[in-house]
């Protein structure tokens, strides 16, 4: 079964971005948005132990009631997050893809970056995106695509404009001071430094959004006993989050077809999720996970080898965006969760198949590509991918 | 197993409230707190929780234990465990305007009154009501007292009977705390000529345009002069300006304490408000931001 958790704030929300209070050059705190995966799977693991009749410090100290489905710290259990997906006036919507440029004129039309041939760099011999826009374009950071738009783009077009939508049109950002009281004397603890300024997520009502966080792992009978509609603690400073659960399908996007497959040079693999791509230390930071280097003749790097879900890729190039900086707490240990960077949602990798004979560029194959989620701590959603092509 | 329970609570400013929202406005020195995305003012929720927390600790005497398990141990144990006390901004809902008509009006708009029926049903107390549909330059009363024409401020807007009222005053009623000596009849009598419901548009320029800005100076004590420099204005809320906010509770984290959602959300209000007041925001020892608190149980209603 397939429990979709339906978030919404009930006044502001704030997720503080991965540095602390007293960090140098740190004046003001903003928060991030969508929330982190931990952040969602904390609450909701939190919320649904208390409606299952959790006693938390049994729960911790002798792995009591319902450990094994709720899990600990990142190990969800036997809970699985299949998707963190972003809905938008009942729809869902993705992050923008990071190829996608666009002038600083309202009226500027789309572009996408290209792949070049390959130029000689810090990396090797390797190809590079390069710019077919006007100068001055820039990536669309904190937009989100609808599926139609997405569909567009995954089929190695352009999105219409109209199929965009900019973050400040579901939140703004709200400029906080907080003070810490000694109540005793009335007067600000200054000297401990509890004055802080931080930044808040405010709805701005123009579009109903929701953060839908889709859930496996639980049985029948326990989901029965989850209500229909609560509300959870969410993030920093105790906000609150309005929810409903239901029982529902993943949101699918439609696969390109065959005609248009056989134009493509190659896949392009779509982050919709950030992913952990940390955990092997030979590979680089970056790269797809157990993909190796492929060098020329004079000892240069030109690409990477290696396969997802069986498929055997050539990666060639990509666009990445600036990763995700994750800290945390951890409830059981109370001490902060090492920081970790992770390749952010929107990233993309260009792929030529490594045997297109054996393995041709198919709709089942794109299919074959996506279901795999990519890098570690999959039950957290991270790592969800989707295959679009590669036309030029 | 309740995993949170909930308690809305009105409030009533009984003085003018300062809750400071910290950066200058144009020629405001002192802006309140408003949210971003309409600029009605409100009280935002970590506010709200410091005057909770601090009635707890200095004007009821709350069991230490209770506040732990309310509001969080103190800043140094902090990594202890999570408060069980969740609260939510303290929201307008109607706000005090100067008028010709009379000595003043509680103005409220739909958008408002839509959003307490949001807040009402996701604590379980969906009221039915229909949120009134107001047209620009229009307002609708429930007692228009014969006139055809009210003043706000300076603007004037077409009146009209508010006819299907009822069930609202008896809503907003419930969140206006009873004052001693004063019948519930009379309450409900005044609202009811004072409550009047103008277009969002406009709502939302009275109630930045509306507020009282004061201007403050500081006296050298030697000369009986003003201090260099020491001219700043103050924008507040003013009395009888109606706010509500939303407790929500959780089961209590603390070690050894298995008090329920339930139980200890009604230990808390109980003991917060035997006596059903609370001083909100600054300015407090020149008296400002005394609110008179209602805790309405409220059944499902409307039609």
């Amino acid at each position: 079964m397939t429990l979709r958790w339906s978030l919404q704030p009930v006044d502001s929300w704030f997720f503080r971005e991965a540095r602390s209070h007293d960090a140098v050059g740190v004046g003001q705190l903003n928060s991030i948005f969508p929330p982190p995966a931990t952040t969602l799977a904390g609450a909701i693991r939190t919320s649904m132990g208390d409606h299952l009749g959790v006693d938390w410090h049994e729960f911790n100290i002798n792995n009591g009631k319902h450990h094994e489905l709720l899990g600990e710290g990142n190990n969800l259990g036997l809970l699985n997050i299949a998707a963190i997906q972003v809905v938008v006036d009942g729809e869902p919507v993705y992050p923008a893809p990071q190829d996608l440029l666009k002038g600083a004129d309202q009226n500027d039309p789309l572009y996408r970056l290209k792949i070049g041939a390959p130029v000689r760099c810090d990396l090797g011999y390797v190809a590079m995106p390069e710019m077919d826009a006007p100068a001055g374009s820039k990536p669309l950071e904190n937009h989100w695509i609808t599926a139609k738009g997405l569909q567009q783009w995954l089929t190695g077009g352009l999105p219409d404009k109209s199929e965009l939508i900019a973050q400040s049109e579901l939140i703004t950002s709200e400029a906080r001071l907080g003070i810490g009281r000694i109540n005793k004397l009335g007067v600000v603890d200054k000297d401990n430094g509890l004055l802080y300024q931080t930044r808040h997520l405010r709805p701005t009502g123009e579009k109903q959004f929701s953060i839908d966080v889709y859930l496996q792992g639980i049985s029948d009978d326990l989901a029965q006993q989850l209500p229909e509609s609560t509300s959870l603690r969410l993030g920093g400073e105790g906000r609150e989050a309005a929810v409903a659960i239901t029982s529902a399908d993943l949101p699918a996007v439609k696969l390109p077809d065959m005609p248009t497959c056989k134009k493509a040079r190659g896949v392009v693999l779509y982050l919709t999720s950030p992913a952990n791509l940390n955990s092997d230390a030979a590979n680089a930071a970056w790269c797809l996970p157990g993909f190796t280097p492929v060098k020329n003749e004079r000892g240069e790097i030109t690409h990477w080898i290696g396969e997802l879900a069986g498929v055997a890729l050539k990666l060639v190039s990509c666009v990445l965006p600036r990763p995700e900086r994750l800290g945390g707490w951890d409830q059981k240990l109370r001490k902060p969760k090492p920081l970790i960077s992770l390749a952010a949602a929107g990233s993309l990798y260009y792929c030529e198949l490594q045997h297109p004979d054996l393995q041709p560029l198919t709709p089942e194959l794109l299919l074959t590509l996506q279901q795999q989620p990519i890098g570690t701590d999959t039950s957290l959603g991270y790592g969800r991918l989707l295959a679009g092509l590669w036309l030029n | 197993m309740t995993a949170i329970a909930h308690q809305i609570v009105g409030l009533t400013c009984e003085t003018p409230m300062h809750a400071g929202g910290g950066s200058k406005e144009e020629v405001i020195d002192l802006p309140i707190q408003k949210e971003a995305h309409t600029n009605w003012p409100c009280v935002y929720g970590s506010s709200m929780k410091g005057a909770l927390r601090a009635r707890a600790e200095t004007q009821v005497k709350m069991d230490a234990s209770l506040i732990a398990q309310a509001f969080g141990p103190d800043t140094l144990n902090a990594s202890e465990h999570a408060g069980a006390l969740l609260v939510s901004d303290a929201r307008l809902l109607l706000l005090p305007v100067r008028s010709l008509t009379s000595h003043f009006k509680l103005v409220t708009c739909p958008a408002l009154l839509a959003r307490l029926l949001a807040d009402l049903a996701r604590t379980g107390n969906a009221q039915m009501f229909k949120v009134p549909a107001v047209a620009a330059d229009r307002a609708i009363s429930p007692d228009c007292q014969g006139r055809d024409e009210i003043y706000l401020e300076e603007f004037s807007f077409a009146l009209s009977d508010w006819a299907d009222a009822d069930g609202w005053i008896e809503l907003l009623l419930n969140l206006i705390a009873a004052v001693p000596g004063v019948s519930r009849g009379d309450q409900k009598a005044e609202l009811q000529k004072q409550l009047v419901v103008i277009d969002n548009d406009s709502f939302r320029h009275l109630s930045q345009a509306a507020l009282p800005v004061l201007p403050h100076i500081a006296i050298n004590s030697e000369t009986k002069t003003v201090r260099n420099g020491a001219l700043w204005y103050e924008e507040n809320l003013p009395a009888e300006t109606l706010l509500y906010t939303v407790l929500g509770c959780q089961p209590s984290r603390k070690k050894g304490a298995n008090t329920s959602a339930a139980e200890l959300l009604k230990a808390v209000t109980g003991q917060l408000f035997g006596q059903p007041y609370i001083q909100i925001g600054g300015n407090e020892t020149t008296g400002m931001g005394w609110c008179r608190v209602a805790l309405p149980q409220l059944a499902q209603g409307g039609e």
